[in-house]
């Protein structure tokens, strides 16, 4: 199939007409209804399967380091060690999780560890439609087993001014000193 | 008095007309050039020695990120590329096929919709931006339903794919694709006929179909000097073959001609999208993996696997050794790096001015020329 040019029209040497077919269009989109929302004190639902920040639960997970092999760059750390514990009067070897951090600020959001997590319901997901995780300082980033399992109780951004923060003139004068 | 005065310019590799980190080494004569040489490097990742050192599903998120406007069609080589190697391409379900056939289309519309944007941004028409991205966050809408994420989507696995559509995600597909034809007439109305956007693309930057077959020029590019070369045609992978479409050529080989062949792509995969709707229905839900073990180590031997990505011939080389759970080497031909090549060739003799339009139509992602 040879796509088609454009037939030349006699109107086109001094009428503008192909400029008017543009605006044409532009006039049309100017009273279609916005797409755009404004961020952040707007904000949009992310999709059931939107893959943001991690979430563990140490109650679920079997420690079987799945999730650590199936990582590509390597970021989960586990560290096991057995212990000999009473289960409904018997004497069981279990595996007790000492370590489980990961470091989020090199991931990639591939939920590959996720898919390989054994357990039902999973022990470690991202289906938590978390996407704000901006920081001052990089090692904020790395989450170990208690702030994977805690982290929304931390303070989150919200995009609106904080209550009773300074104005711009005052932070202008707490830095000067109140000197011009 | 006119004898020519050879001056060397950088152009790049900070400039934002040249998609990335590309620097072209200019040697002008005033405003004409002379000579133009891509220096590249300044994206180098070593993904080809990563994947020496990462199991073979580990791969797929790393193949995302070379062509990172088009990762579905990415994952989709590699997939293959591997399936193929290990004689289970056959196995793969109807579904999965349908599936990857309709991402990896989605995926081209995205992919051209983002050319369209910013080559247009880069001549000057500023208004098909905003349409094409209003269009495109659709589609990457419909990634996020269905993957979880809407730029590298790691979305396919060796074997078949990692979840079934979530209700109602053929139905977004269907209202997305009945207004998409519509779109497509938005941005021609905008440009086809538009003197400015003629004066700056019709006759700049001819490539012959000799030589375009000669630098290995492959996708849009070749097809807009009128060779007939499309892989999904020509080789057909997944379920192309059941496919009805048709592989629009240009007639000059000039950015105009590269232009209006882009265009009607994004025409033919609307028109693939919407026969694979009624197919998809057909199949049982749910049957979206072929029977594989979950430890892929495929067979002694190696493989050559291409596709057809929005910007061209995709291929993966794949060596196996037939011990170990990772390739021995793997070796990509992005599509980009060798259209790349055909750009002093096409840069010679115009002016600064239109090599802007140049990087623009042979649609170049440094992630992919690098890698």
């Amino acid at each position: 199939m040879r796509v088609e040019h454009p037939k030349p029209r006699w109107t086109d040497r001094f009428l503008l007409l192909d400029l008017f077919e543009g605006l044409k269009t532009t006039f049309y989109e100017l009273f279609q209804p916005k797409v755009t929302v404004r961020y952040p004190e707007e904000r949009l639902e992310p999709a059931d399967r939107f893959r943001g920040m991690f979430k563990f639960s140490y109650d679920r997970c079997i420690a079987c380091k799945l999730c650590a092999q199936a990582c590509p760059i390597d970021i989960i750390y586990i560290d096991v060690h057995d212990e000999q514990r009473e289960v409904d009067g018997k004497m069981k070897k279990l595996k007790v999780l000492d370590r489980y951090d990961i470091d989020v600020k090199r991931c990639m959001f591939c939920a590959l560890c996720e898919e390989a997590c054994p357990t039902k319901p999973k022990s470690i997901w991202l289906t938590t439609k978390t996407y704000e995780l901006a920081s001052y300082d990089r090692n904020d980033l790395y989450f170990n087993m208690q702030e994977l399992e805690y982290w929304d109780e931390r303070p989150r951004y919200t995009g609106l001014p904080e209550e009773n923060a300074p104005t711009q003139l005052e932070g202008q004068k707490m830095l000067t000193g109140g000197h011009e | 008095m006119f004898d020519v005065h050879e001056m060397e310019i950088n152009f790049g590799p900070q400039h934002p007309s040249t998609h990335g980190v590309l620097r072209v080494l200019l040697s002008v004569d005033g405003e004409r050039i002379i000579n133009a040489k891509p220096v590249i490097g300044y994206l180098h990742r070593g993904t080809e020695k990563l994947f020496e050192h990462m199991a073979y599903p580990q791969c797929v998120p790393h193949t995302d990120r070379m062509d990172y406007v088009a990762s579905a069609t990415n994952n989709l080589g590699f997939v293959e590329a591997v399936e193929k190697l290990m004689g289970v391409t056959a196995q793969i379900p109807k579904r999965a096929q349908l599936m990857r056939v309709i991402l990896s289309e989605l995926q081209r519309i995205s992919s051209h919709l983002l050319w369209l944007a910013t080559h247009a941004i880069d001549i000057g028409a500023m208004t098909p931006f905003f349409y094409c991205f209003r269009e495109r966050e659709q589609i990457l809408d419909l990634f996020e339903n269905y993957c979880g994420a809407r730029l590298t989507l790691n979305c396919m696995r060796i074997g078949g794919m990692p979840d079934d559509l979530p209700p109602g995600w053929l139905d977004d597909l269907e209202e997305f694709t009945g207004k998409f034809d519509a779109a497509v007439d938005e941005y021609e109305s905008l440009l086809t006929n538009n003197r400015i956007w003629k004066r700056r693309t019709v006759g700049i930057g001819v490539i012959s179909p000799e030589e375009a077959i000669e630098w290995g020029v492959t996708g849009p590019p070749l097809r807009g000097s009128g060779v007939n070369w499309d892989l999904r045609k020509a080789l057909p992978y997944e379920c192309y073959s059941e496919l009805d479409f048709e592989v629009p050529l240009g007639i000059n080989g000039d950015t105009y001609d590269r232009y209006l062949c882009r265009m009607a792509e994004m025409r033919q995969s609307n028109r693939i999208l919407k026969q694979c709707i009624p197919m998809i229905n057909a199949t049982p839900a749910g049957d979206i993996k072929a029977k594989i073990s979950r430890v892929v180590r495929p067979p002694e031997g190696e493989v050559y696997h291409s596709i057809e990505s929005p910007k061209g011939e995709l291929g993966y080389y794949i060596i196996a050794d037939g011990k170990s759970t990772n390739a021995y080497r793997c070796h990509v031909r992005p599509p980009s790096f060798v259209n790349l090549q055909a750009l002093p060739a096409m840069a010679k003799g115009h002016l600064v001015a239109d090599l802007v339009a140049l990087i623009g139509t042979i649609d170049i992602v440094l992630g992919e020329v690098d890698r």
